[in-house]
């Protein structure tokens, strides 16, 4: 699973390079921060409400840096 | 079928501590993230003559050094939690030492700019950048000792404290990963004019 997620992470990583646009670099951005979030921060296996606060943290920043960049 | 064990709220992966703090330095970083964010619309003039002087190249090498150093990391802690300590050690080391190269190449980058007039002063552009990329660069910094200091603790005899000192030092090196995702795109990502 980890490799599975490195990959994923490196993906996203060249993806918003290679589209280059600013609102998608930070969707991307949001993506990658779950799966950190999640996996690697192992959220996975957290208290419901403690992985429902970050998933919150990281849909609230990926949605506010995605406008004021519009 | 295999249940799934949710930890306690006041038990979690890491330590109660260090999500406490993780929590407060990203509350901080996400200041910083609207404060960039609110700058680049102001001035875009002034952020893309300054992203000109940017390589988006080194930016993304950046992103894939820290990026494999975290999935090293988080290696360390499930070798850890299989009862394979040697291996652990070798991933969070091996975390460490990738961490030491995103501090070369950052270290590199800051030397060019400055060979080039782009330090703190120059204009607010190189202000925001010196101060939340060196920001940043502090937090991986702590960031890599806690790692080299979980090592450290794994050499000796195994104690209950191992798993929290081991996942709390790579939940740290982890917040350092979510705030450059985010640094990253916000300086590198061309601003439209």
């Amino acid at each position: 699973m980890t490799f599975v997620t490195w990959f994923a992470l490196m993906a996203l990583a060249i993806g918003a390079v290679a589209i280059g646009r600013v609102d998608v670099a930070l969707l991307l951005a949001g993506c990658k921060a779950l799966l950190v979030g999640l996996q690697f921060m192992e959220l996975r296996d957290a208290a419901r409400l403690h992985a429902a606060a970050f998933v919150l943290w990281a849909g609230l920043v990926t949605a506010v840096l995605v406008l004021l960049s519009r | 079928m295999t249940a799934i064990t949710r930890r306690a709220l006041d038990d979690p992966p890491g330590g109660a501590l260090l999500w406490i703090v993780v929590a407060l330095e990203l509350l901080t970083f996400t200041m910083v993230f609207v404060a960039l964010a609110v700058f680049r619309g102001r001035q875009p003039a002034l952020f893309a003559a300054g992203q000109d002087a940017l390589d988006a190249r080194l930016g993304l090498a950046l992103t894939l050094v820290l990026v494999t150093s975290g999935a090293l990391a988080a290696g360390g802690v499930h070798a850890l939690r299989r009862g394979r300590p040697a291996r652990a050690r070798r991933l969070l080391l091996a975390a460490a030492t990738t961490g030491i190269v995103f501090v070369a190449v950052k270290a590199f980058d800051y030397r060019a700019h400055a060979a080039a007039g782009h330090v703190l002063g120059a204009d607010d552009f190189w202000d925001a950048y010196v101060l939340a990329t060196g920001f940043h660069l502090a937090h991986v910094l702590v960031g890599i000792a806690l790692l080299f200091a979980a090592v450290r603790g794994l050499g000796g005899a195994p104690t209950e404290d191992h798993e929290t000192t081991v996942a709390g030092s790579a939940l740290f090196w982890h917040m350092c990963d979510l705030a450059w995702f985010f640094l990253f795109p916000l300086f590198y990502a061309k601003v439209v004019t």
